[in-house]
């Protein structure tokens, strides 16, 4: 499946979320391109499980700053966050059972995710983390 | 109750060691918050198991380490491992029992054995992992 190529305007202005943005970016591209390739049940699994855990650092990291940036919509954002990790994780079982139309599922909502919550969504904040100091 | 602040003096100086300290942090810390927003119970349990699952691997890791560097306390240690994953087993099936204030209880047994454990028998090791020359 086509990967997602990172561009320097996705930035936020925070130099800690923006890599962690990469890096997120940078597993589900890494599992974008396992179904494409040669596919591997243990190695698609084992970077999945890197997501699901990396997400949780991630996102405890932004909801930090969010919180001390006083941004308004925080409340909602949380709530992407957590339904980000359910989804995932209704996906992966779902993966575990049904391998291949359930893995195209999942890689699809995984771009989609990315591209409205990561590259969308994510923007909202940028003018209230410009009022911290960091 | 609140979870604790990350200080970067909870690192022990071997980087994958830390990584994962700081995951598991993180994983804790939306546990506690994930209370402030109404999430469905659901949400509370799926993150545990994950923090579960995390533990497992650093548990894993870590035990390398310390059987590299002959660490003479290594059997404690794995012992300590063991009865902590028994005991949040336990838990988590309360949990999905839903039985009455099992997140709380949860919380505060996750809050103390990060503190005691992590922040505190881990320290333990870091001198004869840092002799080996770990980093």
């Amino acid at each position: 499946m086509k990967t997602i190529e990172w561009q320097d305007e996705y930035t936020v202005g925070v130099k800690e979320l923006n890599n962690q943005h990469r890096n997120l970016l940078d597993i589900i591209n890494m599992l974008l391109k396992e179904q494409s390739d040669k596919y591997e049940a243990s190695k698609f699994k084992s970077a999945l499980t890197s997501l699901i855990h990396y997400a949780y650092t991630h996102f405890a990291t932004e909801e930090r700053y969010l919180l001390e940036a006083r941004f308004p919509n925080l409340n909602q954002h949380v709530l992407e966050h957590i339904d980000f990790i359910m989804k995932t994780l209704g996906l992966a079982l779902k993966v575990e059972v049904n391998r291949d139309e359930s893995r195209a599922e999942l890689l699809r909502y995984l771009q989609d995710w990315y591209s409205s919550h990561v590259l969308v969504t994510d923007r909202q904040y940028i003018p209230f983390l410009a009022s911290i100091e960091i | 109750m609140q979870f604790l602040e990350w200080e970067d003096t909870y690192n022990i100086g071997v980087k994958e060691i830390d990584i994962q300290h700081r995951g598991l942090f993180d994983i804790v810390s939306r546990l506690f918050t994930s209370r402030n927003y109404k999430t469905e119970g659901k949400y509370f349990f799926a993150t545990l198991v994950q923090f579960i699952d995390y533990t497992k691997v650093h548990f894993a890791t870590e035990e390398r380490y310390m059987r590299e560097a002959e660490y003479p306390k290594l059997v404690q240690h794995q012992q300590q491992h063991t009865e902590f994953l028994i005991e949040v087993m336990k838990l988590s099936r309360d949990c999905e029992k839903k039985e009455p204030d099992i997140e709380q209880k949860i919380l505060n047994f996750l809050k103390s054995w990060y503190m005691n454990h992590i922040l505190g028998t881990d320290r333990d090791y870091q001198k004869a992992l840092l002799d080996k020359g770990f980093k």
